[in-house]
């Protein structure tokens, strides 16, 4: 075991089959990076092909990077891989979660935690320091969340962070989360962890990650990242007009503006103008209620919350006291974006004000019920996909048809059409719970398709937003960053979570702005269109993909946040809006002491996507990923009513569809990119033994694997 | 010339001052501070700070002191000053349409520094329908009945429809 | 292990931790030594005959609002970036991550209403006294703590610390912590008179204060609200 700067050179193995752990050297992996490259690693070498995501022979790995720990702004994420239970071929995927727990996990010693098995009886986790016990947990299975992660902390002491599941993990559930702390959910792997009987894993650490640098460079640069940073999804200019701003827009998360305050707080704390020099206002520039829940949230507003050592405040924090009087559940609910708006979308009827509500009342209590409700139990969204899913099965005669009519006439369809949101406690208690049929709408859109007989025009009808066959939907896909955004989510066996490109055409700035930026990071102007106003392919945009696939992996394995990172635009007029993209290497040059330029830690990163790739061929059994993988359902491709009821083409204004004819020329120049085979877009031999993966070369061929 | 410098001073002095307070300085106020006979514009014209800048209204000048508002800040307040809400509404969707490009929420002139009345803002855009100089600027809606002003000269009808409705429905479903 | 020290322990020594409780019991005629004492500390023998040492006051104290606090924790790695060198939450001279999830008290059956992110969200930050009679300094068998000649604060000299943890044992507050890394006390040293962790607050919860009114809000007995002693 060596000593090391960022590293704490060690990874926590539990194998709960056998109730043995072990300790293994981080730095064996030290080419992935960290997190994610690192647990693609792992699950290359340790889990083949064809393993069901419930079996004891899964492996699920929580990994935190280099930069988690040492106060970097925003590197308080951590990542989990795993094999994907919605996915229908069982592919290796990767879920985040914000907060605390990946921080105290590397002040225990520990780097990532890989755990495999199943437990004969249920279990959690104790971790402190470099004590590891595998603790009885039938007194605490079966619990909501909350109560769970108390009754733990209980134990371990109130410092510890707990990641845990809620019933519908256990129930092992596709559509499940773990999640930490009072808000931060990572979706897709909560069955995984209940398939194993593992209900939570609690980490105190009393040590620490230590720097290469010393403190005045890394003070200095963080000073200067500092200048850098914009607002949530690093909005980098003001919602509202204020004297110090050049630039304005309505969508920017950078909502601070005199009289606008945390009106649940005592006294009540005012935003302000939060000028851009101003670093003591940083924390206050996001106020996320306010985004996230309406103006009516402002005077329930308590504070904001988010993860260690980010200086952005995402969540909110609201005390909502109709909770308590009329559903009977804590006032108190932190959350944020889709964790707040995916119970609205399942209330798809909508959810009009009563007499004697403010406007939007009934919404806001419609997000934080539902949200409070989801984070107990412990249910994914699918990226807000659920909701409309079973909008698609109420208005399409699904439920009717599938569900036995007893079942049918025992659930309370007039609470939906009335947009009472008592509709869902009763909603999330069955599907948690596996009660009935209609729990399956927690199968995942491909299984659910597949068990219901949606048909073709389910994946075809371009509301229900469904990106891909594979189950997912839209997340910043065509609507953000044209071919850029689109081709991005056909790399994933997901929803996308890629935030590279879609925070960057999401700034704020004029687009002449954000063109010359574009140019100088990816050669051309014409990497990037205006919103809705799209030209075709070109391959300035396939180097603007492969940026941000690469780059957001490389923050899943840093760990940064990539709803932050990267910096590519500033809040600076005298930088001229330009950020700093070889940020990520001059922190990581400075932790480690390990010199890296942004090119060395692109190419990393490279490596990790091209591997993940190689674990998509091989869990699909196919290198035909152009055909079998990389498609989008029929709606993307096809031409948009405009409001006159006529087709708007194509690469005219006010479309953000595209042709299949351009995306195929798309995945080409991406392929391209990658150094893959155009033809079908697997990775070669070539490419893959010079990013140092000759072995992954081998493990393909011998299943016939690579491209011809 | 001394004393025009000092006089300069003074005025460019008064401008910071109101301008570090968020409002302009019309010329009427900085005439009240020349001697009889002289004229603050012509004062503040042959000699002023870099960061003195003005703009002509309709009866008279506004300075203000870009150390202390930007540019985009000061032409909101000028158009106020102006107390010509038509105008101060076509103009502002025009520089946002041009600009970004992208259409104007109403919602816009709801908020500070506006800070207009609903009903003052419906008055407006009711009132642009039948003045021939604002022919470019048009009206649309979303999804969701929120309502969007763009000027046709920068912005086509599909386009400024596809974006409203990206900002006003789309952008809040993709959080 | 308990990183906290629990209040019942801590309240007899925290009536002594305030400099107009000192003077009440050392008698005011020791006023005069505090002039005396302009530098470090200097013994002196009280009225009724006890050896007591007297320190020179400090510049001011950090005090954290728990009303502000956004829980990111940057305080804490602004500390031991800049003092230790690493990131760390349990040798930070400001301490928000013990109480962060279930408040000082810890975890109880009303969680769900109590303070902390689990509860109310109120987030309770606990930071140096810069006691006028530091426990900790008085506790100290190596001498190792003493008032820093520039800031005032009760301070550990490295040299001298033998990490024995009767600092933290002595400590009414929970601050002082024996790095276990190290085998050296850690305690506030602000940071020279210019404290990291209140320059990297990105809301302005956390502030250094001139010792006048970091003492009314530490340590006035309606100031627990605000300092977070017993919030």
């Amino acid at each position: 075991m060596s000593a090391n700067y960022g590293y704490t050179g060690k990874i926590l193995r539990v194998n709960l089959t056998t109730g043995k752990t072990w300790t293994d050297d981080t730095m064996k992996y030290k080419d992935f990076i960290g997190g994610e490259g690192m647990s693609m690693k792992i699950m290359w070498d340790e889990v083949p092909a064809g393993t069901h995501p419930f079996a004891p022979e899964n492996k699920i790995v929580f990994g935190a990077g280099p930069l988690c720990g040492t106060g970097v702004p925003c590197s308080g994420r951590t990542n989990i891989t795993s094999l994907l239970p919605s996915n229908p071929y069982h592919a290796v995927s990767s879920s985040h979660m914000g907060g605390y727990f990946s921080v105290e996990l590397k002040y225990a010693g520990w780097d990532m935690i890989v755990v495999e098995g199943r437990s004969p009886k249920p279990v959690w986790l104790r971790i402190e320091d470099d004590k590891v016990k595998i603790e009885d947990g039938r007194w605490v299975w079966g619990k909501g969340m909350f109560d769970a992660m108390a009754m733990i902390s209980s134990q371990v002491g109130k410092e510890a962070q707990i990641a845990a599941i809620g019933p519908a993990g256990e129930n092992q559930l596709n559509l499940a989360v773990i999640r930490t702390g009072a808000s931060h959910s990572a979706g897709g792997h909560g069955g995984v962890m209940g398939s194993k009987n593992l209900k939570a894993i609690a980490v105190k650490g009393t040590g620490s990650v230590k720097i290469a640098a010393k403190p005045e460079e890394m003070m200095a640069i963080d000073k200067y990242m500092m200048s850098i940073i914009g607002a949530n999804n690093q909005h980098v200019v003001p919602r509202f007009p204020q004297p110090w701003a050049e630039y304005t827009n309505s969508g920017s998360r950078w909502t601070a503006k005199k009289g606008l305050f945390w009106g649940a707080a005592n006294p009540p704390v005012e935003t302000g103008e939060c000028y851009p020099e101003d670093m003591q206002s940083v924390g206050l520039r996001t106020h996320k209620a306010f985004q996230d829940l309406g103006a009516v949230a402002e005077k329930y507003t308590v504070r904001m919350g988010g993860c260690a050592h980010c200086p952005i405040r995402c969540h909110s924090q609201v005390r909502i006291p109709q909770l308590e009087e009329k559903y009977g559940i804590d006032p108190n609910v932190a959350n944020t974006c889709m964790g707040y708006s995916s119970p609205t979308g399942i209330m798809f009827k909508g959810t009009p004000d009563l007499p004697g509500q403010e406007k939007g009342e009934q919404s806001m209590i419609t997000k934080t019920l539902g949200s409070h409700l989801a984070d107990d139990y412990g249910v994914w969204c699918n990226y807000g996909q659920i909701g409309r899913d079973v909008a698609w099965a109420y208005d399409h005669g699904v439920f009717k048809r599938v569900l036995p009519a007893e079942e049918y006439a025992s659930i309370p369809w007039d609470l939906l059409e009335k947009g009472d949101p008592a509709f869902l406690v009763d909603f999330y208690d069955r599907v948690a719970n596996k009660r009935g049929e209609i729990w399956h709408i927690a199968d995942g859109s491909y299984w659910l398709a597949k068990r219901w007989n949606l048909g073709e025009e389910y994946w075809a009808y371009d509301k229900n937003k469904l990106w891909s066959k594979l189950g997912f939907p839209v997340h910043h896909a065509n609507e953000s960053q044209s071919q850029v955004g689109a081709l991005i989510s056909c790399f994933s066996n997901r929803d996308a979570q890629n935030h590279s490109h879609s925070n960057f055409g999401a700034a704020g700035i004029p687009i002449d702005l954000l063109k010359d930026i574009a140019a100088e990071e990816w050669g051309s102007r014409d990497a990037i269109d205006a919103p809705k106003n799209y030209s075709p392919m070109n391959a300035s945009k396939a180097k603007f993909v492969k940026w941000s696939l690469t780059r957001t992996l490389l923050h899943n394995s840093l760990t940064l946040c990539n709803w932050m990172w990267p910096m590519a635009t500033s809040p600076l007029k005298e930088r001229k809006y330009r950020g700093d993209t070889g940020l990520e290497a001059k922190f990581y040059s400075l932790v480690t002491g390990i010199q890296k330029s942004k090119e060395d830690l692109d190419l990393d990163a490279e490596r990790s996507f091209t591997l993940f790739r190689a674990l998509t061929v091989r869990a699909m059994g196919t290198a035909d990923m152009r055909k079998d993988h990389d498609q989008t359902t029929s709606w993307v491709v096809t031409a948009e009513k405009g409001k006159d009821g006529k087709a708007i083409p194509q690469f005219t204004p006010g479309t953000d569809r595209m042709t299949q004819d351009d995306m195929e020329l798309g995945r080409t120049l991406v392929y391209k990119e990658f150094g893959w085979d155009e033809k079908t877009g697997a990775p070669t031999r070539a490419r893959l033994e010079a990013l140092g993966m000759a072995d992954v070369a081998d493990g393909l061929a011998a299943k016939g694997l690579l491209p011809a | 010339m001394a004393e025009e410098t000092g006089l300069a001073m003074a005025l460019m002095d008064k401008i910071r001052a109101d301008s570090a307070e968020i409002r302009l300085t019309p010329s009427s106020e900085l005439q009240v501070l020349v001697p009889e006979g002289a004229d603050a514009e012509s004062v503040l014209e042959s000699g002023s700070g870099p960061d003195i800048k003005t703009m002509r209204g309709s009866a008279e000048r506004y300075y203000f002191s870009d150390l202390s508002m930007t540019e985009s800040y000061a032409k909101h307040l000028y158009r106020l000053a102006e107390r010509d809400p038509v105008r101060l509404i076509a103009d502002t969707t025009r520089d946002e349409s041009k600009t970004y490009p992208r259409p104007t929420p109403v919602e816009t002139f709801l908020e500070q520094p506006f800070s207009m009345a609903r009903s003052e803002i419906d008055a407006a855009i009711a009132a642009m329908a039948s003045i021939p100089e604002y022919a470019d600027i048009r009206t649309t809606s979303a999804s969701n009945g929120a309502l969007y002003l763009y000027s046709a000269t920068y912005l086509g009808d599909a386009h400024a429809a596809g974006l409203a409705e990206w900002i006003e429905v789309g952008q809040k479903e993709n959080p | 292990m308990d990183t906290t020290k629990s209040a019942h322990e801590g309240e007899s020594k925290r009536s002594t931790s305030s400099r107009r409780e000192f003077l009440r019991i050392a008698g005011t005629g020791l006023a005069g030594a505090f002039a005396a004492a302009a530098f470090g500390c200097v013994s002196f023998d009280t009225r009724d005959g006890r050896k007591v040492k007297v320190w020179a006051t400090s510049s001011g104290a950090i005090v954290h609002d728990p009303n502000r606090c956004v829980a990111c924790r940057r305080c804490e790695t602004a500390c031991t970036v800049r003092n230790d060198g690493k990131g760390s939450a349990y040798i930070s001279r400001i301490k928000v991550s013990r109480n962060l999830n279930y408040g000082i008290d810890g975890v109880s059956a009303a969680y769900a209403t109590s303070v902390g992110q689990m509860g109310n969200f109120r987030v309770v930050g606990e930071t140096c006294r810069q006691c006028s009679h530091p426990a900790c300094g008085e506790a100290c068998p190596a001498g190792a703590i003493s008032a820093d000649k520039k800031t005032g604060a009760r301070v550990v000299d490295q040299r001298k610390c033998v990490g024995c943890g009767a600092c933290e044992r002595a400590c009414p507050w929970g601050i002082a912590t024996v790095d276990p890394e190290t085998e050296k006390s850690t305690k506030c040293l602000l940071c020279g008179g210019d404290p990291n962790c209140a320059k990297n607050c990105p809301t302005g919860a956390v502030r250094f204060y001139p010792w006048e009114e970091a003492e009314a809000l530490l340590f006035a007995p309606s100031a627990d609200a605000t300092s977070g002693a017993t919030a």
